[in-house]
């Protein structure tokens, strides 16, 4: 089943719409519980990729986006782009950690995400109940898994 | 890396910025844990000088333009270095302004 959902939003101005099961307040908390290293005061763009099952794991992944204006930044703006996963589990929601990335993702197919790159240098990001690959390939370019 | 660094932060108002961190390499809002491990540094908050942003901003733009273990050359290095959505005029601005001033690629 392909599911896909997207939900662009500015952080300041509101709140993202997230599904019910998901539920913004505690991306929110999860994300500072969690010790992520990224800002979340500030003109962020948040979007849900899609939720994973596999086993008893169930996933959240969501799209990262921070730019910087014109107005704020010295020289060039810069930006910065995420993969954020989540565990959901009877306790709420908590933050795994995030995959650094040059673009946003597609969607999710079953237990991948799915990226817009050609197969032969990686455009998946497979989940398994071990948890988050700590390393993959996305476009020919490796990427680690970090907070 | 002169033109690279003055298209980063040459601006006579960012003088504070270009004699601290002239690649941008570690601004706090654009952070990344891969920095560490790729680039070298500590964290967000580092004390930067420039030559910590120098080393740090070569390792990362040599990342950046690494596909399937290939250097994939210094302007699709410099977009995606960028990362913001005129990357390319980024990347071309730094390329331009090199081969003006110095007559050769960088």
């Amino acid at each position: 089943m392909f599911v896909f959902s997207i939900f662009s939003v500015a952080v300041i101005a509101s709140q993202p719409s997230w599904p019910a099961s998901v539920g913004t307040t505690k991306i929110w908390h999860a994300l500072r519980a969690g010790h992520f290293t990224g800002v979340l005061d500030h003109d962020v763009k948040l979007r849900l990729v899609g939720t994973i099952s596999v086993g008893k794991t169930r996933y959240a992944l969501a799209y990262y986006g921070w730019e910087q204006t014109e107005r704020e930044a010295i020289g060039y703006p810069h930006a910065t782009h995420r993969l954020l996963v989540f565990e959901k589990t009877d306790k709420g929601l908590s933050y795994l950690g995030s995959y650094d990335i040059n673009d946003p993702p597609l969607g999710v197919k079953n237990n991948r995400v799915i990226f817009d790159y050609p197969a032969d240098g990686g455009n998946t990001v497979t989940f398994d109940e071990k948890g988050p690959p700590p390393t993959l390939s996305l476009d020919g370019q490796y990427h680690e898994f970090g907070k | 890396m002169k033109t690279w660094a003055m298209v980063e932060s040459g601006s006579s108002a960012d003088r504070k910025v270009f004699l601290t961190d002239p690649f941008q390499v570690n601004n706090p809002q654009d952070w990344v844990p891969a920095k560490v491990t790729i680039a070298g540094l500590t964290g967000p908050h580092q004390p930067m000088t420039p030559a910590i942003s120098a080393t740090a901003a070569l390792k990362w733009l040599l990342y950046k333009g690494t596909k399937q273990g290939t250097y994939m050359g210094r302007y699709m290095a410099l977009r995606d270095y960028n990362g913001s959505k005129i990357k390319s005029y980024y990347a071309a601005e730094v390329m331009f302004r090199t081969i003006i001033n110095f007559g050769v690629h960088g």
